[in-house]
């Protein structure tokens, strides 16, 4: 009995020992990821909003954001900042004069990668023209009162955003405006304006100013239905590049403009390549029309020019490409103003001194006081096809 | 007795309960998810903004902050690593002269810096200086208020690409360069180089300097070196075989630079390709002995560039040449309003100066002094060109 109580003893002993030491390891040792190192960026959610950053840094949104009242959902006040929407949403109430993100005389801003949407101004503005080298990049700026992209200052880049739906029913609007050095890439830009009505308003899709580069935009179905002062597709200052945009579809619907129509105007020294203007203007009411417009200077060539304008009204003079002192090669110009209603002349191609005008294709302006090609003196007119 | 007995076997029954299985429980099943399978990269910490965070190990680093720093604040020592500043700062204001934001030590190949910003170092952002260095990529990138050049990198195959080079060199005595990329088969794309050099005064001073067999495309270069007194100037710069394209320059030069020998707002070597370029409104009242919109030399295809309103008000003591190129083909460009209201005692200014062997067709030449000059004899065809 003892021998068995002995040996009971052992074994109980032994059931505790194997069972292994039940207190809880040591801390994580260094080799670990704190929280911060695992996300380091700065959080922004719905408790912090309306927000305004003060300090430099890297920002990330944790949800979707809405703001209720007339203030804009986010202030940047500090160089070095970058915002991340992370693919979330932030929304106004389509009142007052708040804005999705306000920025201030500050450089260096990055906003990249979500949705800004229904504010009473615009989706992304800075009325300061100390703002520098803002980037917006891969947003989606929808249904906002005003403009889009209203950005103040120079070498900002706009690159791979949508732009939809913004500005209808409102005074007057540009859905992208920004300054010099601005680079205008792969953004959507469509069914903008619609409604507008103002006595004294532009209706522009991208406003740039000297030294920008515009290239591989669509905007499409802008401005249906408007009343507005004067309309632009596209319009650089000096010294641009502006090449591989699409404007098609704009300005229909029977858009009533007090002054001029451009598609693509530019000022001078620009080079103007491979863009499609196609079908702008079907029942517009304006003065003068035109597809492409520039200034002394400019390299123009490779564009296409067809359709614009067909069932126009028009008090003055339609022109598919207007330019002076200009190089113009290997466009084609057809189909312009095809039953247009109380114009004065339709050109396809007009020049008034000085130029190159040379394998171009420019058919179908007919009418008593149409011209498929015109050119003032000192110019090289060869192999154009213009019957 | 057989009380305890039984006390005691109860007792090992229950211990054998309490105890547990003491099988390791089964590994976690596939959803779950490890810190390191959420980040596997390295965050890179600072010991003190006396210290440089030094990189020896091939890898995918990432920064947690904003970092100062009075020393070089991050080198580089191994190959094969990548560095997201994940929109954070390299803040160099703390440190006095000569130090440098990322800078790689050793010849390294495969490099990559993305997504934040450097600035305020007493030299030069980015910067490496072995020549048998290899595919070093800096992209989406701020380089600004730097004391030297924004990114220098003397190996081949480097890649810089939508970086934002500004405010960099202001009163630098040693050549500065926006963008240097020294040796073959760089692609520099997509960047803005602009109020860069402000009153620098080193020899050479460039936006963007590339070597051989480069592609520079879609740039946007402009306000750099104002009040600039170096001895040669450039706005872009590419050695042989280089592709230059779609290329904005506007406004360099300007407010009172003097340069003792020459400006180029494009220089190219031989077999270069020209093409769709804008070049305007640059050299506005400086002096300096030569004025170049355009040079070129052998073997290369200069077409539908716009070359305008350069010049206008400059001193340029030897001569002005709007578009300089030989042995090589001119097309379709628009060279307009250059030279305009030189100062007195300049030299003569061309809207196309060739020595020999161009194809000149359908370029746009007004307004720019003597149209074109060739030599004799010269062996051009001229045709189709609009000139006064």
């Amino acid at each position: 009995m003892r021998k068995m109580l002995i040996l009971l003893t052992i074994l109980i002993v032994a059931s505790i020992s194997v069972a292994g030491n039940l207190n809880p390891s040591a801390a994580p040792g260094s080799t670990m990821k704190t929280l911060g190192e695992l996300q380091p960026r700065i959080p922004l959610a719905q408790a912090d909003f309306p927000k305004t950053i003060n300090e430099s840094g890297s920002y990330y949104l944790t949800g979707n954001i809405h703001i209720s009242s007339s203030s804009s959902a986010i202030t940047i006040a500090a160089d070095d900042v970058s915002v991340d929407l992370m693919g979330f949403t932030v929304s106004g109430s389509n009142t007052g004069l708040g804005d999705g993100i306000t920025l201030a005389a500050n450089k260096n801003i990055k906003i990249t990668n979500g949705t800004i949407k229904t504010f009473g101004r615009c989706g992304v503005s800075s009325h300061n023209d100390v703002t520098q080298d803002v980037s917006l990049i891969n947003l989606e700026i929808r249904d906002n009162n005003e403009g889009a992209l209203f950005i103040r200052g120079d070498g900002h880049v706009i690159e791979s955003c949508r732009i939809t739906g913004n500005g209808e029913g409102g005074l007057g609007f540009n859905a992208i405006y920004v300054e010099s050095n601005a680079r205008i890439i792969n953004n959507i830009i469509a069914y903008n304006g619609a409604n507008v009505s103002t006595s004294g308003g532009y209706g522009i899709c991208i406003k740039a100013k000297n030294a920008c580069l515009v290239k591989g935009n669509i905007i499409r179905g802008n401005f249906s239905s408007s009343q507005v002062y004067r309309l632009r597709a596209i319009w650089v200052e000096d010294g641009c590049i502006v090449a591989d945009n699409i404007i098609a579809e704009n300005f229909g619907s029977s858009t009533e403009v007090t002054q001029s129509t451009k598609c693509l105007y530019g000022e001078k020294s620009c080079m103007v390549y491979r863009n499609a203007i196609r079908n702008n203007g079907s029942s517009i009411d304006s003065t003068d029309f035109y597809g492409i417009e520039f200034g002394d200077g400019s390299v123009i060539r490779e564009n296409s020019i067809c359709n614009n304008a067909g069932s126009a009204t028009l008090s003055g003079t339609l022109y598919g490409l207007k330019a002076t002192n200009s190089v113009m090669k290997n466009n084609v110009i057809t189909n312009n103003g095809e039953l247009p209603q109380g114009l004065g002349n339709k050109y396809g191609l007009y020049t008034g001194y000085y130029g190159v005008l040379k394998n171009n294709v420019i058919t179908y302006h007919t009418g008593s006081s149409a011209q498929n090609l015109y050119n003032g003196s000192g110019c090289v007119v060869e192999d154009n096809v213009a019957p | 007795m057989k009380n305890v007995l039984i006390i005691l076997m109860l007792l090992l029954a229950a211990n054998f309960v309490c105890a547990g299985d003491l099988n390791p429980a089964a590994a976690p099943n596939s959803t779950m998810k490890t810190i390191d399978q959420v980040d596997p990269r390295i965050p890179l910490v600072q010991t003190s903004t006396s210290q440089s965070i030094k990189i020896f190990d091939s890898g995918s680093y990432y920064l947690t902050g904003n970092l100062t720093s009075s020393v070089h604040c991050i080198m580089v020592y191994a190959d094969d690593v990548t560095i997201d500043l994940m929109g954070f700062s390299l803040d160099g204001s703390a440190g006095t002269l000569g130090y440098l934001g990322i800078y790689f030590v050793n010849s390294v190949e495969n490099a990559l810096i993305k997504n934040g910003t450097i600035k305020n170092f007493s030299s030069k952002g980015v910067y490496s200086n072995s020549t048998s260095s290899k595919e070093i990529r800096v992209i989406d990138m701020t380089i600004r208020n730097n004391a030297g050049s924004g990114i220098d990198l003397a190996g081949s195959r480097s890649e810089i690409q939508n970086c934002k080079i500004t405010g960099n060199g202001s009163s630098y005595t040693s050549s500065f360069y926006g963008i240097r990329c020294s040796n073959s088969g760089n692609r520099i794309i997509g960047n803005t180089i602009s109020g860069n050099g402000e009153n620098c005064s080193g020899s050479y001073a460039y936006g963007i300097f590339a070597g051989v067999d480069s592609l520079i495309e879609g740039n946007i270069i402009s306000d750099n070196f104002t009040s600039t007194t170096s001895n040669y100037i450039g706005a872009v710069a590419g050695a042989s075989g280089t592709i230059i394209t779609e290329n904005v320059v506007n406004g360099n030069f300007n407010t009172s630079s003097a340069v003792s020998s020459s400006a180029y707002c494009i220089s190219a070597g031989g077999s270069c390709h020209l093409n769709r370029n804008v070049i305007y409104s640059n050299g506005t009242s400086m002096t300096t002995g030569q004025f170049f919109g355009i040079s070129t030399i052998d073997g290369a295809t200069v077409t539908d560039n716009v070359v305008s309103n350069n010049a206008g008000g400059a001193n340029v003591s030897d001569y002005l040449q709007t578009l300089f190129v030989d042995t090589s083909t001119v097309q379709g460009n628009g060279i307009y309003y250059n030279g305009s209201s030189l100062q007195s005692g300049s030299g003569p200014r061309y809207g196309l100066y060739t020595n020999y062997y161009c194809v000149i067709k359908d370029n746009l030449i007004t307004s720019n002094g003597t149209a074109i000059h060739m030599g004799t004899p010269a062996g051009c065809v001229v045709v189709d060109n609009s000139s006064n």
